[in-house]
């Protein structure tokens, strides 16, 4: 419980900011905005938690992000259906982190190293797909190719995204519904079922684990697996809901977005902590601050310092929190 | 004869450099409880790991209940009822104790979807706490939080929940209290009368004289010799272990000046965290001071207190008379007090780290130059105080993980030796050490009480602390109970350690 | 801020003694340390608030770019200025994160959202953003800059015309390369609205016709290299060389010269800003500066300096500063219900070169020929306005 006390005061404070910033701000459809992107990052964060869990990191998800939803476009630009698209890309995901996997637990690369590689390669996996389409995939694009897709693709966007199928006006906040139902599931299989124990316990100790009966390296190349097909589903997200995206810049440097969300959220990066609430929490944060700062009109040149402030003083109050809650267990 | 529930003939382990099993043979009868001795080093534990399937042998056989039995991971091991309780504590720390008795296998419902039927967990894990003695409001408490002798007690609880049909333990009592120690005897019994088989290492021969029903004695990879049941005696199994027989366990070769001054003088310390009673005794030039006291009685704390780990709050610490003030441990080092921690793998190495690296650890100061480290004054070093304690090492170079206990114990006296003490404090010098090691410790630390420096011994080896101390001071729920010279008997130094007075 | 440090201050006293594994039950302290870091917290984030006052119920217009550049602290110069004299609050943010539509849209969408009454876009993805944009125009009064997107229902775009500003590049080649030569160009982006046309106006000025295409050819001198033939000019790879950020600039322009090197008769030319920089100093390294002539777009500091030490032939500039300028005065304008301020006609471009040069009207533009000490002094001055 002390664990997410640390990020639920922050996300107080940065709403009652956001709330006092202006009148408007607290408006509902400027919270559903906010929601929505909360949504997507949290569906990635979900992903890089449960690598945290079991004690690994995954630096390749920002770029599997950008080269799903950029495969995405290309699927559908060479015909395939908008509603086959989705499990292929998603499927697509699943065999990155399987690889991912592979190599981490067979030939005992460290994590760090293997997804390190993967950033790169799958950067330049999006460049390479995107270049017929000189780097840009884009949901009119596709529908200007393809004139029948015109209405699988508004009612996915309906679906995921929550924009109007006519005008793309935002409705309702599909991507954060998306993002509990998610970490619901994901709780259940952390909190409830024997799988959960042995991410925590692998974390933890991957001998404990591995004296215990547990076949730890399933159990590792099946949490890359989640991780990296839920990158993709976030690459599908990003896809709908942007208007276009370049292959050199999407999901840029999200996998750090989601690692720190995961951090925030009360996962220790030495593996075997954390909670999807916290998850939930953790990936909340960054939207409302970035929300916050759009509405004070800050300059360009100070928002990503004020950003890092934000987030540095935050993480620097919820770690007190929470070493003096350990002091005093 | 009915078959035996385990047979290894000849079993032989390599490793590079180092024949760790050279043709091992033991039999094990259903419902026996035999232990294995020898020095560290002798094969005991690699044998152990190749029963339990944590290690495969090279040649020989393994056979389990007339069926060859080579398994390839400890859960192949576990799924045919050969549960090792290792050394070193394999429990996932960051969960609760009821999680880890059911790690692996866990009561499930819904099939693949394995969800968590926790009541029925809890319902067998609490009867599994009542078997090994555990409270059972111990269920839900994270592991983390448990003192070392109740996750050693959980982890024989977890091999209790299962089919156990052999069951190995590695040295279960290093971190037990008396208590403690009590109920596994009883645990075991009751194994045996399940017809269970128990493969038992301890270096705590008293133990293994009171539970074992035969012994097999390893010597450097080989069978030494076997000891019936009416045979186990202490003598019997070091002569065994050794090869020789052990003259002098407890040298003890010092005569402490009867006026000598107090080097360490702790005065009404009071330190965050601790009870609120405050501690004094001293320390004086060439003795040994005992501290003897159950596991909890806020030993080490105290020690840790003075080694500047822990804030003092009040009182004060002298060093040959002259106020100490210690906020850090390096204050502490830097006046010459230096801890030997009782977790050696925690605080006392850098285990990854080389022999090398360790003993100039604390020195570099000594052997730095503007220009880094000099590199000869280094190999110097490390030549040294390798010679001198007799670390059993290939090379300065080698990863002091990989040494064994006793030879670790050694680097990280080592280490502090090359600083010259005034004052060493050993927290269980020789816990996890074997005989042959222990012998060589205790000569050392004869030595250097010889030459004047004053030794603050914590210990919780009865035979260690009568045979070794000068003087004794008993501690109890944080507070000094008493103080014993002259003739030291456990009788004396059990009653004040459990709360009653001195006669 | 002080007593901020204060309270941290609190919390790190207590960290440093933190040894204390005392089993004190202390549930409660956990929550009054939480209560005093919300308030702590409260009062850092509301005490820096004040710094965005739009409480003064003035008239608020919003501006943002396509990333973050010189040539957009130059429009913001302009913006400020027009701001001030239309007394409106401005808004003007430059695309931190470069070139993404995707972050672009949530700014502009969180003040539609805010109620702003104008706002100015550079589109960066017209075809992909016109859904969002038409949205937004029908909520807010929108319009288009430095880029257009034609389909959203803008009120006006503000910009000079590519295609023309294009061929004034091509006359700038002409002029460097009089009997034909081997030329290769640099952008950051080929497919966008204004890469295109500049492009193509260099092309078809190159070629001397409408809608050029040129015909495949491989080099005269070096028949390995391939490319296509305008008129008496040989591109290099027959198209534009996209390198997509200003970070991969150099390595583009690096791998080319690298090919072109001993061809005689080289114009290397750059449409981005930061193309010419990045052209100079790649052929500096490699020792062909004297050998190749640069034509530039835009005014990065280094392209003027080069025309200045006459290693840059010249370069075709906008004008951002009007672009800022324009883009506030019309939508300030606008929100008072005036809408003579709209911009109808595209913003002439400049031609900047050393020596300079009298105005000329060229495709009905008046299009001035300012030398290069004059323009940089006039620069300066602006960006001073803005106080960067």
């Amino acid at each position: 419980m002390t664990r997410i006390l640390g990020v639920l005061g922050l996300l107080v404070v940065l709403y009652t900011a956001l709330i006092a910033s202006d009148p408007n701000a607290g408006k509902p459809d400027n919270l559903i905005s906010v929601a929505n992107l909360q949504g997507r990052y949290g569906v990635v964060t979900l992903g890089a938690a449960l690598v945290i869990i079991v004690g690994g990191i995954d630096l390749s998800l920002g770029a599997v992000v950008g080269c799903a939803a950029v495969l995405f476009g290309i699927l559908m630009n060479d015909g395939v259906h908008p509603y086959a698209a989705v499990p292929l890309v998603i499927l697509f995901g699943a065999l990155v982190g399987f690889t991912n996997g592979l190599l981490i637990t067979r030939l005992k690369v460290q994590p760090f190293l293997v997804t390190l590689c993967g950033m790169f390669i799958f950067r330049g996996v999006a460049q390479l797909l995107a270049q017929p389409m000189r780097g840009t995939v884009g949901m009119t694009s596709v529908i200007e190719a393809h004139r029948e897709f015109n209405d699988p693709l508004r009612t996915l966007r309906y679906l995921l995204i929550g924009k109007a199928p006519t005008d793309g006006e935002l409705l309702f906040p599909a991507q954060f519904i998306l993002l509990i139902i998610l970490a619901g599931v994901v709780g259940f299989f952390l909190h409830r079922t024997a799988y959960g124990r042995y991410w925590y316990a692998i974390g933890h100790s991957e001998l404990a684990a591995k004296y215990a009966g547990v076949n730890v390296n399933r159990q590792r190349v099946s949490v890359y697996v989640v991780c990296s097909a839920l990158g993709s589903l976030g690459g599908i997200l990003l896809f709908l809901d942007a208007p276009s995206l370049q292959s050199n810049n999407a999901g840029y440097t999200w996998e750090l977005y989601a690692i720190l969300g995961a951090v925030l959220g009360g996962c220790s990066l030495r593996g075997g902590e954390g909670t999807a609430v916290g998850m939930v929490l953790g990936a909340m944060v960054l939207p409302v601050l970035e929300n916050l700062v759009n509405f004070r009109g800050d300059k360009s040149d100070v928002i990503p310092v004020v950003i890092g402030l934000t987030l540095l003083f935050g993480a620097i109050v919820d770690e007190l929190i929470r070493q003096r809650s350990r002091v005093h267990r | 004869m009915t078959t035996p529930r385990l047979q290894v003939t000849d079993a032989r382990k390599e490793f590079p450099g180092v024949v760790a099993l050279d043709g091992v043979s033991l039999t094990l009868a259903p419902g026996e409880v035999l232990a294995i001795v020898g020095e560290n080093g002798a094969g005991k534990s690699t044998l152990m790991k190749i029963v339990a399937g944590v290690y495969q042998a090279d040649a020989g056989e393994v056979v389990l209940d007339g069926q060859p039995a080579h398994f390839a991971s400890p859960g192949a091991a576990a799924a045919a009822g050969v549960i090792l309780i290792h050394q070193e504590l394999n429990l996932a720390e960051n969960l609760t104790v009821i999680d880890n008795l059911f790690l692996g296998r866990e009561v499930t419902v819904g099939g693949g979807l394995r969800v968590l039927n926790r009541r029925a967990m809890a319902e067998r894990g609490k009867e599994l706490l009542t078997r090994v003695g555990l409270p059972v409001d111990r269920a839900f408490a994270k592991v983390e939080s448990l003192p070392p002798g109740e996750k050693q007690l959980v982890e024989i609880a977890r091999a209790l929940g299962t089919d156990v049909r052999i069951l190995i333990m590695d040295e279960p009592t290093s971190s037990l209290t008396q208590r403690e120690t009590e109920t596994l005897y009883e645990v075991i019994a009751g194994l045996k009368a399940a017809n269970v088989s128990v493969l038992y290492i301890s270096h705590r021969l008293a133990e293994v004289k009171q539970c074992a029903d035969r012994v097999i004695v390893l010597r450097d990879g080989r069978n030494a010799g076997e000891l019936a049941k009416a045979d186990i005696t202490h003598d019997n199994m070091v002569r065994l272990m050794v090869g020789r027989d052990l003259k002098q366990f407890y040298p003890k070769t010092h005569k402490t000046a009867a006026d000598a001054p107090a080097v360490l003088t702790v005065r009404n310390l009071l330190y965050r965290g601790g009870p609120d009673i405050p501690a004094s005794f001293e320390v004086r030039a060439g003795e040994i001071l005992g501290m003897a006291g159950l596991v909890g009685a806020g030993r080490t704390e105290l020690s840790e207190a003075v080694f500047g780990v822990r804030h003092v709050v009040e009182g004060e610490i002298l060093l040959n008379g002259q106020p100490l003030q210690v906020r850090s441990p390096a204050d502490a080092i830097a006046a010459g007090v230096l801890l030997v921690p009782e977790d050696r793998r925690l605080h006392g190495l850098v285990l990854p780290q080389s022999v090398g690296f360790n003993l100039s650890l604390p020195n570099l100061a000594q052997i730095s130059t503007p220009f880094g480290v000099a590199r000869a004054q280094e190999a110097e070093l490390h030549r040294t105080w390798i010679d001198r304690l007799r670390v059993k090492t290939p090379s300065a170079a080698q990863p002091v993980g990989l040494l064994s206990g006793g030879n670790q114990q050694k680097v990280v006296y080592g280490k502090w030796l090359a600083r010259g003490p005034k004052v060493l404090i050993l927290d269980e010098p020789t816990r996890g050490v074997d005989v042959g090691a222990k012998a060589e410790i205790y000569a050392l630390i004869d030595d250097l009480v010889g030459k004047g420096v004053a030794v603050w011994m914590i210990t919780s080896d009865m035979e260690e602390l009568l045979g070794m101390s000068d003087r004794v001071v008993v501690m109890h729920e944080g507070k000094v109970a008493g103080e014993l010279h002259g003739v030291l008997t456990e009788e004396a130094v059990m009653r004040l350690a459990t709360g009653g007075t001195a006669t | 801020m002080a007593c901020q440090f204060a309270a941290a201050g609190y919390f790190v006293n207590n960290l440093y003694e933190l040894p204390d594994p005392s089993p004190i039950i202390a549930g409660d302290a956990v929550f009054r340390l939480l209560r005093l870091f919300v308030v702590v917290a409260l009062t850092a984030v509301l005490a820096s608030l004040p710094a965005c006052s739009n409480k003064s119920g003035k008239i608020k217009i919003a501006v943002v770019t396509n990333c973050t550049a010189e040539f957009w602290s130059i429009a913001e110069a302009g913006a400020t200025k027009a701001a001030k004299e239309a007394d409106v609050d401005l808004q003007f943010r430059q695309l931190e994160k470069d070139f993404d539509a995707a972050a672009q849209m949530q700014i502009v969408d969180s003040w539609v959202k805010q109620g702003v009454n104008g706002i100015a876009v550079s589109v960066i993805d017209p075809k992909n953003q016109t859904e969002d944009l038409t949205r937004i125009a029908k909520k807010v009064p929108l319009i288009t800059m430095d880029n257009d997107a034609d389909q959203t229902g803008r009120l006006c775009y503000i910009g000079i015309n590519n295609y023309e500003a294009g061929k004034a590049v091509g006359r700038l080649v002409k002029k460097a390369l009089p009997k034909g030569g081997t030329v290769a160009i640099f952008i950051g982006d080929t497919k966008s609205a204004n890469g295109t046309a500049r492009t193509q106006g260099v092309l078809d000025e190159l070629a001397g016709q409408k809608d050029a295409t040129g015909t495949p050819a491989n080099h005269p001198v070096n028949p390995k290299l391939a490319g296509k033939q305008f008129g008496q000019y040989f591109l290099v790879d027959g198209e534009a060389k996209q390198d997509g950020s200003p970070t991969n600039a150099s390595p583009v322009a690096g791998a080319v010269l690298g090919r072109v090197q001993g061809l005689p008769d080289l114009c290397m030319i750059g449409l981005y800003a930061y193309n010419p920089p990045a052209i100079m100093s790649e052929a500096r390294s490699r020792g062909m500066l004297k050998d190749i002539k640069v034509v530039g777009f835009d005014e990065n500091w280094l392209t003027l300096k080069g025309i200045a030490d006459g290693e840059v032939i010249g370069t075709v500039v906008q004008d951002p500063f009007m672009y800022g300028y324009k883009s506030v005065e019309a939508l300030a304008a606008k929100a008072r219900g005036d809408d003579s301020k709209l911009v109808k006609d595209p913003i002439p471009y400049r031609v900047v070169t050393k020596d300079g040069g009298p105005d000329e009207t060229i495709n009905g533009l008046l299009v001035k020929f300012p030398k290069v000490a004059d323009f940089e002094a006039k620069l300066r001055d602006d960006l001073k306005s803005v106080g960067k």
